[in-house]
């Protein structure tokens, strides 16, 4: 096979959030950046934007407000990703990447300085700080009290109505549901499916047809995230107009469609801005005196000046574990570990402390660059951003997207070519 | 509640003794604290002994398990894949030991036939390429879960009765005799009284603390037996070591999958126990040495079951104790209508539920022989839905287009999930998703249970079964009962799985959180 060689100033490894941030950083400073994920992580993404909610986590103490949680967290955990922030970078990174889309025509909205409890597929409520427009209007009618239909679909799996209504009814009492066939299905159907179908207003008319009888008692609709593919706002404004009252959604168990729709608005939009994205393996990186890196991948060798790992853990495959220990594949990079596989994982998995083992990942220094155990930065030229950088249980203190897109901005900040 | 007999425990013994006085048509009333098979029973090897395992250490077991393996064969053929056994010894083994085997079987009355190394290796390409031993014995794989679901089935259609969930607490004893059970209801806290003629403590590592209740000592130690389950099925035949029974040194097909152990750790609380990540490495390492792909291969699940000892003094070790059962009768220690039986094996469960019950028999003058060494076990469907690869059949067969498959892994559909509720409804009152995986291959996939448990829960509060909180509930308590046995098996592929599990649970569902948030955070805005 022919190898193509290929130059850059920066390349990210990994399409997940963090790595979809730190090309839209490194892009934004007009560096040349290719971008190289082997997977598509986002598609399990439910579209939550976590910041800081949780700390401490043993006690679970929650917080109404993110960024007084996260100054509590960088005292007790000065390793933490965002203790290598100030607070006016992280604001800074926040509002560029929710600028960028806003105009992928992909809004999120928020409150300032605090977070809100949003609505999960089994009525359970989970703190974050940002969501899609179309799932904030779930939750600012579950806040005022308002009268909701909620919809769920014959065949659609893990999805019910019912249990929302029931898990939910201390705090929003009034929820009408009822079950639909969706056009032209039967026996099972898939989210992804039927977001596709929905963007055709003869489909679209069709669905509501039979719950049109009963929106008049009712002040507002929810849906499970079904509403429509690559026109999804187009779609719930034409929903909103046939039913006369606003519509949300409420985003199913993964794959889900905010995942999906915010990796497809984020390929097309970064593409466009001038990155290169590929969705392939790089198989090995040698350093090299000139370049900085040369990636390898099966028909490509990348000759890059900076990289960004943003590899993820053990999902993206950043992180790999052995039965005696944890390693990093890319760099052979030393990985911060509990001492042996006993200390991973406690006996409960719901333990209020969360797992040794979430702890783990790469050290770095205040401009992300992986450093040893004595705190030297082992190569110049190398960054990580993401769920990959150690002290982070995104899991638990419930701060996934918010780490990786401020670790990235972090990252790409430091970035010299 | 009257009953003619109270048997405490639901496992391979307990279900047993049930079908048997139930087929000399006595009425029982079978009472467990969890469900069918929680002790040991849903914690063993699943293998129908040939009796060769014990030929050098206790030739009565090993005669029993020979007679025993026999019978089961016959009377339940659907609860049994006969896959045979090898024995084989790789180098640095004992030579005496293998020296002695094929003659100790021979006085044991089992049959065993030296392979040819090549041949077996033929036959078995995972074994080890340094074998310098091999015979071939009639070793066979159970299916525990189905035996005991159906020997209570059985019983239940003579006339018996079970109730899960239901714990014995204590006696009312009167004149020598146990006039009133005290039973808690260990999902609703709820107590009730149970009156019967006799009771058979069939309780297993608890057999002891049923005595203690009744003022009656009965020293039973523990010993904890760990086994790990392979994703894919590594061997036709039954594989053991030829040495000393010690760690690791079985594997059991079943289905699609095989089972290697076990290990045998003392411990305290049988109520406590746990596979653990040591066990887990030692188990690998030494059953690497027969088979190395156990080295490389994936596992899914670790699990555990406790042996009780009935104390001995001087044995060295746990495994070379007392596999042979106790039955006691209780009227030397004051108790004139109380049995005990405990310890043995599942090859022998039959066998001790014949003595058991003719005991009863006898002191209750009743004289009608046993029945269950000719009496086929009806197939029940009951338990029909925990062979590994039997609902996939089922679905094909049928075909239906409009079904919703809830479990991917292990291809269950909505419409199975229907049966085993409605089953489970007729014959309980309530359902639940714990027992609903106990009565299926829910949740024993590669994914253990990371979606199908949410679908499932979902689908239950939509059938109305449960509502909103008891799903977040039994989701959780599902979920802890299957990290048991995932937490030290967490490398690899295994890690990965784990983590996108905890991602959905705990990342996105919050299930590790407070699930309301306080009045104060809904309507600021
Ligand atoms: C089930 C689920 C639910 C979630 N829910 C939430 C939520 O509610 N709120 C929230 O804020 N966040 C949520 N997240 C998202 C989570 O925050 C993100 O996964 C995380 O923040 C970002 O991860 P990452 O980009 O660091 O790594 P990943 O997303 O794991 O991405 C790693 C990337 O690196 C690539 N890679 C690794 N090695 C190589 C190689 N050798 N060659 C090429 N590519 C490679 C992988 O292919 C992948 O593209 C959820 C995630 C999951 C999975
Ligand atoms: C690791 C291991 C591997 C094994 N492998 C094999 C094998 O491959 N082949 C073989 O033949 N044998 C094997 N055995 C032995 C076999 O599993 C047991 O002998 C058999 O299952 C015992 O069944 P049981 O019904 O007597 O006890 P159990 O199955 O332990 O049943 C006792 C029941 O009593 C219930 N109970 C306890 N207290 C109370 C109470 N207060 N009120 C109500 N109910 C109560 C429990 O919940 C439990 O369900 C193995 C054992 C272990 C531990």
């Amino acid at each position: 096979m022919n190898t193509t060689n290929d130059y850059c100033d920066v390349l990210v490894i990994g399409s997940g959030m963090a790595g979809m941030a730190a090309t839209f950083f490194a892009l934004t400073r007009g560096l040349k950046t290719i971008q190289i994920g082997q997977s598509c992580p986002l598609q399990f993404y439910s579209g939550f934007f976590d910041v800081m909610a949780v700390h401490p986590v043993k006690d679970t103490t929650t917080w109404e407000n993110p960024w007084d949680a996260i100054v509590q967290v960088c005292k007790d955990i000065p390793q933490h990703p965002y203790a290598f922030l100030t607070k006016d970078q992280i604001l800074q990174a926040f509002s560029a990447w929710f600028e960028f889309l806003e105009q992928l025509n992909f809004p999120y909205h928020y409150i300032q300085n605090q977070n809100i409890a949003a609505i999960t597929p089994i009525g359970s409520q989970k703190l974050t700080h940002a969501v899609p427009k179309t799932t904030w209007k779930g939750i600012s009618s579950m806040m005022n009290h308002q009268k909701a239909l909620l919809v769920d679909i014959d065949g659609l799996k893990g999805f019910s109505a019912r249990q929302i209504k029931e898990t939910l009814q201390n705090v929003w009492p009034d929820i009408e549901t009822a079950r639909i066939t969706f056009p032209g299905t039967t026996g099972e159907v898939y989210a992804n499916h039927m977001a596709n179908a929905l963007e055709s207003s003869d489909i679209q008319k069709k669905l509501i047809a039979s719950i049109m009888p009963r929106v008049h008692r009712v002040q507002c609709i929810g849906f499970p995230a079904i509403l429509g593919m690559h026109h999804h706002q187009k779609v719930c404004e034409n929903l909103e107009k046939l039913l006369g009252k606003p519509v949300f959604e409420i985003p199913t168990l993964p794959p889900s469609m905010p995942g999906i729709r915010l990796r497809n608005a984020l390929t097309h939009g970064l593409s466009q801005k001038g990155g290169k994205l590929y969705q392939k393996a790089i198989d090995f990186i040698e350093p090299d005196g000139k370049y900085g890196f040369i990636a390898h991948t099966s028909n490509q060798k990348i000759f890059a000046k900076n990289i960004v790992l943003a590899s993820g853990r053990f999902m993206g495959k950043g992180l790999i574990a052995q039965r005696t220990a944890i390693k990093e594949p890319l760099f052979d990079l030393p990985v911060y570990q509990p001492e042996h596989r006993g200390e991973w994982h406690h006996k409960h998995f719901f333990n209020q402390e969360g797992h040794g083992i979430h702890q783990a990942g790469i050290c770095v220094d205040q401009s992300f660059r992986p450093i040893n155990p004595d705190g030297k930065i082992i190569y110049d030229c190398l960054y990580a951003a993401g769920t990959i950088l150690a002290h982070n249980d995104w899991m638990r203190h419930k701060c996934g997207a918010g780490v990786a897109v401020a670790s990235a901005f972090g990252s790409v900040k430091h970035v010299a070519v | 509640m009257k009953t003619q007999v109270l048997i405490i425990g639901a496992g391979a013994t307990g279900t047993g003794i049930a079908r048997d006085l139930a087929l000399r048509g006595l009425q029982c009333l079978v009472v467990d604290k969890k469900d069918v098979n929680s002790g040991a029973s849903g914690g063993n090897h699943g293998l129908l002994h040939s009796g060769a395992r014990y030929v050098g250490s206790d030739f009565e077991a090993a005669r029993e398990c020979a007679d025993e393996g026999q019978i089961i064969k016959k009377i339940a053929p659907h609860c049994v894949e006969s896959t045979g056994g090898l024995f084989i010894a790789v180098e640095g083994d004992d030579e005496n030991y293998i020296a002695d085997f094929q003659s100790s079987c021979q006085k044991c009355g089992i049959i065993s036939q030296p392979v040819d190394l090549h041949d077996a290796r033929e036959m078995e390409p995972n074994l080890s390429k340094h074998l310098i031993a091999a015979y071939a014995v009639p070793d066979a794989a159970v299916d525990p879960f189905m035996l005991s679901l159906d020997n209570v089935a059985h019983a239940q259609q003579l006339g018996s009765s079970y109730l899960r969930f239901s714990e014995v607490s204590g006696f009312d004893i009167h004149n020598k005799k146990i006039e009133c059970v005290h039973i808690n209801n260990t999902r609703s806290g709820e107590t009730f009284d149970i009156h019967p003629d006799w009771v058979i403590n069939a309780a297993g590592a608890w057999a002891g603390r049923i005595t203690q209740l009744a003022d009656i000592p009965v020293g039973v130690l523990f010993s904890k037996g760990t086994l790990l389950v392979t994703q894919k099925r590594l061997s036709q035949r039954v594989i053991n070591r030829l040495r000393q029974a010690s760690d690791a040194d079985i594997l059991v097909p079943g289905g699609s999958v095989s089972i290697i152990g076990t290990t045998s750790v003392r411990i305290s609380d049988p109520d406590d126990i746990w596979p653990t990540v040591k066990e887990v490495d030692s188990i690998v390492e030494e059953g690497a040495q027969m088979l190395p792909v156990l080295e490389k291969t994936r596992y899914i699940r670790a699990y555990c079951g406790v042996r009780p000892l009935i104390s001995q003094p001087g044995a060295a070790d746990d495994r070379n104790v007392s596999r042979g059962f106790a039955l006691m009768d209780h009227e030397e220690h004051g108790v004139q209508n109380m049995t005990t039986i405990t310890g043995g094996k599942l090859t022998t469960y039959r066998l001790m539920a014949e003595k058991t019950a003719n005991l009863v028999c006898d002191r209750m003058g009743v004289s009608v022989p046993c029945k269950t060494h000719t009496t086929p076990l009806p197939s029940t469907t009951d338990g029909r839905w925990t062979e590994p690869g039997l609902t996939p059949q089922e679905w094909m067969q049928h075909s239906r287009s409009q079904d919703v498959m809830l479990c991917e892994c292990e291809m269950i559909p909505k419409s199975a999930i229907d049966y085993i509720i409605s089953n489970m409804r007729s014959k309980y009152g309530t359902v639940d998703l714990p027992g609903i995986g106990l009565r299926s291959r829910v949740g024993k996939g590669p994914c253990q249970g990371t979606y199908c448990s949410e679908r499932i829960a979902s689908y239950m509060v939509d059938r109305g079964d449960i509502n909103g909180e008891e799903a977040v509930n039994q989701l959780k308590g599902f979920l802890q009962e299957r990290w048991r046995g995932q937490r030290p098996l967490l490398w690899d592929i295994p890690m990965i799985q784990s983590e996108l599990q905890e991602a959905i649970h705990c990342g996105f569902l919050n299930l590790d959180g407070c699930l309301q948030m306080k009045k104060s955070m809904e309507v600021r805005s």
